[in-house]
């Protein structure tokens, strides 16, 4: 590795994203990193099953792609056969790429899946956006943006905003969507663009909502180089 | 990236200098020549018969005498101090000139131009910039088709002179789109309070303007034409102060594709320029429109109708057809057309409505007479079933003008109108009613489409003085 590298935007790994997360006040899955089977039972035992798995590696980007992501493991057994399977998948699809472990995650019922995210727009600065996330966030594009600072007004005004607004109320006997808790997390974003200008890019994607509040369950944030953890 | 940090104090003093620019009782026009089929022929004219009663000191170093002024070889030759200086020479000659008005102590000037950034020599845009910051001046321009001021009766506009004073200001970075609006708002009877032509926006730029006109008294709508923004943190600065005291209409082409810095997040490909341009009007309160005719409208509905305190609006008209287009917008614009109670429905047949009228919303009174206009409107605003009223006059009715007029002052719902299919009588009425303050749109559609954004903007405003 040279010096050069030093100026190049990265990738946080997913551990580190989420304890910067949860360190500006943004809640995300509960969640643990083993290094084995063995450990990733362990682990399960004490977040609860079923888990999700997801592998740990600075060099796999696109996750679910490289087979890196496997959802719903209901016990010990199929926790173990998922998590070799996981490590022979990505192996093979990524076969240079370094390892190092796998997320343990909870597995929470989704009733509502946002896209949360900041960027930085070359006119207007740091920005923030919702949008209906998951796999389609992308293909139905719907999303809002607002610059930084953000009010707790402006994040409920920009969630009611969304075209598909009408899925976070009550829908198909299910309750309303706590957009406090949306909006809660909009304004932490922007606040963490505003104090850590060495964040270049935050992606959460999907923000599993429910009536309870909601949570963040995968992030990608890139960094200016030199960025370092400092909390 | 662009930067927030901004010195107000230093904006203070700038908005001074832009306010004396349109405030100017000594104009120099440079350039001004005596052949009216050169464009800067038309500069000085267009001065004149705009009414201005200020000082003209046309400079041409050929003639003696321009338009019937005294004309000067060069600025340094006027016999006094300057407010203002109009400059429509060769690019080359720009920069000596800016020098000589800043010996003349003018506060700015208008750099009609052209040779900047269109011709691809944006060095010229820099050194006149340099200039004028040197010498403490502020300029237009360059390359803009020119500026006109109502209050001071000052149109320093190659067209369309300002001779029709009006709510609404008209800026844009479009000769020809702020040239087109402001033909409108005068043919309309609306008429305009400025017409500002931005061109290259080398240094007075959209947000200048846009808080100047904040605090002029007789601007109460500002329309808005942008092709793209510059310094976004100084656009947000204006609009932030400027949007829960007075309406900004905007409409933006999306023409300028800004690059983005490099993005690696499904945040930064759903980032498309105007997304977040959109963001940033909705959370200032600045209302988009969609096409031209939106951004007059919308500014004319702005300038002319208190905001109303809902979404309920009652359609009143002659004209099955145009109830039905009425209804139509109104649903995609998110109005409410409430129905009309039962005991209010034996209150109108009362009035005398024809038989194939229909008791409903939209009320199509079936009779084309200001008499049946008048009774349903008092009746149903009585009855409270709107916080808008809009009557669609649908065929040659005479009176509207006058019966709108009458209403106005008296009704508790926000009173606006379409004239619609009336020929010449419409063209006569509806110039009336707007003359009389009255917003009158050429079709129910577009009546709808505005009430909708003063909708909009009506709950941005309750919500910031609810809750600053």
């Amino acid at each position: 590795m040279t010096g050069v590298v030093e100026n190049v935007s990265r990738m946080l790994p997913e551990p580190e994203a989420a304890a910067l997360l949860a360190s500006f006040g943004i809640p995300y899955v509960e969640h643990d990193v083993a290094r084995t089977a063995d450990a990733a039972v362990e682990a399960a035992a004490a977040i609860g099953y079923p888990v999700v798995l997801k592998v740990v590696s600075p060099d796999v980007v696109h996750k679910t792609e490289a087979g890196g992501v496997l959802l719903g493991l209901k016990d010990e057994w199929g926790l173990r056969e998922g998590y070799d399977e996981l490590i022979q998948l990505v192996r093979a699809s990524c076969p240079d790429a370094r390892i190092d472990g796998v997320l343990v995650c909870r597995h929470v019922p989704v009733r509502c899946e946002l896209i949360v995210g900041a960027v930085y727009d070359a006119v207007f600065g740091p920005t923030v956006m919702v949008g209906l996330g998951g796999v389609f966030a992308e293909a139905l594009a719907d999303v809002v943006f607002r610059v930084v600072p953000l009010t707790r007004r402006d994040g409920l005004e920009m969630v009611r905003e969304l075209r598909g607004a009408g899925l976070l109320a009550t829908f198909r006997g299910e309750g309303p969507v706590d957009l406090d808790a949306v909006a809660g997390i909009l304004v932490h974003v922007a606040d963490s663009m505003l104090g850590h200008p060495e964040i270049s890019e935050i992606d959460l994607n999907p923000v599993a909502a429910s009536a309870d509040g909601c949570v963040a369950l995968d992030a990608r944030i890139i960094v200016r180089g030199g960025f370092k953890m400092g909390f | 990236m662009a930067g927030h940090a901004i010195d107000e104090g230093a904006m203070v003093h700038d908005d001074a200098a832009i306010r004396r620019m349109l405030n100017a009782r000594r104009v120099a026009v440079v350039g001004a020549s005596r052949d009216p089929k050169k464009l800067s022929g038309t500069l000085l004219p267009s001065i004149l018969t705009g009414g201005y009663t200020g000082e003209v000191f046309p400079v041409n170093p050929k003639a003696d005498v321009v338009a019937g002024l005294k004309a000067y070889p060069s600025v340094t030759d006027i016999p006094s101090n300057l407010d203002l200086v109009i400059i429509a020479v060769p690019a080359r000659f720009v920069p000596g000139i800016i020098h000589e008005a800043a010996d003349k102590s003018a506060a700015g000037a208008i750099v009609i131009s052209a040779g900047g950034r269109e011709s691809g020599k944006p060095q010229f845009e820099r050194e006149i910039l340099q200039i004028a910051r040197e010498r403490g001046l502020r300029f237009f321009g360059p390359n803009t088709q020119g500026v006109a001021y109502a209050p001071n009766h000052l149109s320093a506009v190659f067209w369309p002179v300002v001779t029709v004073p009006g709510p609404i200001a008209v800026v844009g970075q479009s000769g020809a789109v702020v040239a087109a609006i402001t033909d409108w708002a005068q043919d309309d009877g609306l008429g305009v309070n400025a017409s500002i032509s931005l061109g290259n926006q080398a240094d007075i730029c959209e947000s200048d303007v846009i808080r100047v006109l904040a605090d002029d008294v007789q601007t109460r709508a500002i329309a808005l034409y942008l092709e793209g923004v510059d310094d976004g943190g100084r656009f947000v600065n204006a609009v932030r102060k400027v949007g829960p005291r007075k309406p900004i209409v905007v409409l933006k082409c999306g023409r300028s594709q800004r690059g983005r810095e490099a993005v690696a997040s499904h945040t930064g490909s759903l980032a498309g320029s105007d997304q977040v341009f959109d963001g940033v009007c909705r959370q200032f309160g600045v209302v988009r429109a969609e096409d031209s005719e939106s951004l007059y409208d919308i500014a004319k509905i702005l300038a002319c109708m208190r905001l109303p305190a809902g979404r309920r609006v009652l359609v009143i008209s002659s004209s099955g057809g145009s109830c039905a287009l009425a209804a139509d917008v109104g649903d995609k614009t998110g109005l409410v057309l409430p129905d009309l109670p039962g005991e209010l429905v034996g209150a109108l047949r009362d009035i005398g409505l024809a038989e194939w009228g229909s008791f409903a919303n939209p009320l199509d009174l079936g009779s084309p007479f200001v008499e049946q206009f008048r009774a349903a409107i008092r009746i149903t605003d009585e009855a409270n079933v709107a916080d808008i009223i809009l009557p669609v006059f649908g065929d040659p009715i005479e009176g509207a003008a006058d019966l709108m007029a009458e209403l106005v002052p008296e009704t508790r719902a926000r009173l606006c109108a379409a004239y619609y299919g009336g020929g010449a009588v419409e063209q006569f009425e509806r110039r009336r009613m707007q003359r009389a303050g009255v917003p009158v749109f050429p079709s129910p559609e577009r009546a709808m489409k505005a009430i909708g954004a003063s909708c909009w903007y009506g709950e941005k405003r309750r919500m910031w003085e609810a809750e600053p």
